[in-house]
């Protein structure tokens, strides 16, 4: 087997619940750029801002970092770039569009300009609409759950996101420990 | 010794007995220089594509369809192991439970259908085995749409049941259609004509097929799991990595390419070593057999060198 077939195996042992293109992201070893002269490459500039404000939402910084941390809409940007097909960008670009048509509709602003418990409203909406919605082909899947979706394997598989505490972060080389009390961990692991 | 690298072997020598083969013809991979090494015997064991490749491009006056072919099954029988489906599962119990790290082992069913006539199956003949393992759900699990922000965060820091998954492996029988030859109008950089691979799943393995991931079900609801599901993500031969038969075995040289030893039945002076060799493909992993029947026919290699049988 090789890792990409292997993670697709555990994948679905695990119960992945990801949507096709954070699947093939993830899997392909899809990583946001840390350079700080960094620019999108599919997404418009105001696009990358949009799309930080919410993953950040998303993943908001507590005690451990958030998805701007993490760079999550970095990690969206090349997953767009390099896992999805012309037409799969196309959609999603489209589809982004919802959250400023809501945004405008409810409090006459953009998405960004919102404040935080005005933004928690809009993903309460879209949230509901993403539960309901039906993607029967599995190619068009509803914009809330993309973003989600991508925003959490981007989360984890940055070291910001991975070490931050959030889950126990397990190197490679590590021990093995065939059964031990849940309470001795608390948390769930993140494999480097 | 002396280990040559960057040593492409394009061909067999044959001597002018035609019954010996002389030594192997190279291409140097850096110098492009070619060159050729004698030897009393020649171990061929170049995978059991590239083995079967370099037999088919070895040609001859006395093998004008590839080195040691008088049965016309070089490059035949093509088989791999089919799997990607399965059946997995979750436990609501031993949530207080929990291990740490990367479990190195897996749980292994060894191979249940067709063993008597008590296990006889209707529908397809040879049979399979699951290969799986246990875990707790983690990060990508799914999660209610309706969490997002500090409670999502929650969530994702717990994790979530266990769940129990196996994967089927099946055998593929040999089909004297199911081959590769050689491409001469592609070479690679090195100048050896390259392989077109022709090979397809049979009515044997569909069938089979269908019982691998239904038993799966079946096994994993009787262990009480909850909430079973199977897959199938679909299989072509070459997906298993374990292609093998390229130059099977047999007592009958009109049938087969090597003798019980490895041997090419016409030239007993060349021995094939690796999984061209197989005549059937089981469903276990393939490399600790290529490796005993390596050791095998090293030691009657030897035996016979030092009888001046070689
Ligand atoms: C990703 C992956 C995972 C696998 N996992 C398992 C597993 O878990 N268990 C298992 O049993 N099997 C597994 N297999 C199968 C296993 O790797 C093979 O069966 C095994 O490596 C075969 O050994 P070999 O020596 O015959 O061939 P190889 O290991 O392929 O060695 C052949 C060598 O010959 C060289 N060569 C080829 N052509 C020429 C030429 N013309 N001139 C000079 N040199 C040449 C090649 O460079 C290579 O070094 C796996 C295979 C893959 C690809």
């Amino acid at each position: 087997m090789d890792r990409r077939e292997a993670l697709k195996a555990t994948s679905l042992i695990l119960g992945y619940s990801l949507t096709a293109g954070a699947a093939s992201a993830l899997l392909g070893g899809c990583k946001a750029q840390t350079s700080s002269d960094w620019q999108p490459q599919t997404l418009s500039a105001q696009q990358s801002d949009l799309l930080a404000e919410i993953c950040e939402a998303i993943l908001p910084k507590t005690d451990t970092p958030g998805a701007k941390d993490a760079l999550c809409h970095r990690y969206i940007d090349e997953m767009l770039t390099h896992f999805y097909k012309p037409e799969k960008q196309k959609y999603f670009l489209e589809a982004l569009k919802i959250f400023d048509e809501k945004s405008k509709a409810k409090y006459s602003k953009a998405f960004v300009a919102l404040s935080p418990t005005e933004k928690e409203e809009i993903l309460e909406i879209l949230a509901k609409e993403a539960a309901d919605y039906k993607d029967e082909t599995g190619e068009k899947p509803h914009i809330f759950r993309a973003i989600k979706s991508a925003t959490i394997s981007g989360y984890f598989t940055s070291e910001v996101g991975a070490k931050g505490g959030l889950c126990e972060f397990l190197p490679v080389p590590g021990p093995y420990k065939g059964c031990i009390d849940y309470s001795t961990v608390g948390k769930g692991y993140v494999l480097s | 010794m002396t280990i040559r690298p960057f040593s492409i072997v394009t061909e067999i020598i044959l001597d002018e007995t035609g019954k010996k083969a002389k030594g192997v013809r190279i291409v140097d991979a850096e110098t492009n220089e070619t060159k050729e090494y004698y030897a009393k015997v020649v171990f061929l064991c170049a995978s059991a594509f590239g083995s079967a490749q370099i037999l088919l491009n070895s040609t001859s006056e006395r093998f004008p369809n590839g080195f040691g072919n008088d049965s016309g099954e070089l490059g035949h029988n093509v088989m791999d192991h089919h799997f990607r489906l399965g059946a997995h599962g979750k436990s609501d119990e031993f949530k207080d439970k929990f291990y740490k790290g990367r479990r190195p082992t897996g749980i292994y069913i060894p191979r249940f259908r067709n063993l008597d006539t008590k296990t006889k199956m209707p529908n397809f003949i040879r049979g399979y085995g699951y290969q799986g393992g246990g875990s707790r759900e983690g990060w990508g699990r799914y999660i209610a749409e309706a969490e997002y922000g500090k409670a999502l965060k929650d969530s994702l820091s717990q994790n979530g049941d266990w769940t129990f998954g196996i994967t089927a492996f099946g055998e593929c029988l040999p089909y004297h259609e199911n081959k590769i030859t050689l491409n001469k109008d592609v070479k690679d950089i090195y100048g050896l004509p390259t392989l077109t691979m022709d090979a397809e799943w049979k009515t044997n393995e569909l069938e089979m097929r269908k019982d691998m991931m239904s038993a799966a079900a079946e096994m994993l609801e009787a262990a009480d799991l909850k909430d079973v599901r199977t897959f199938d993500y679909g299989c072509n031969p070459g997906l298993g990595i374990h292609e093998m038969g390229t130059a099977r075995m047999g007592l009958d040289p009109k049938t087969s390419v090597l003798n019980r030893w490895n041997q090419i039945h016409a030239v007993p002076n060349v021995f094939v070593t690796d999984g061209a060799f197989m005549t059937s493909a089981g469903c276990v992993n393939p490399s600790l057999t290529y490796m005993a029947f390596t050791a095998r026919a090293v030691n009657f290699a030897v035996e016979e060198l030092k009888k001046q049988n070689l």
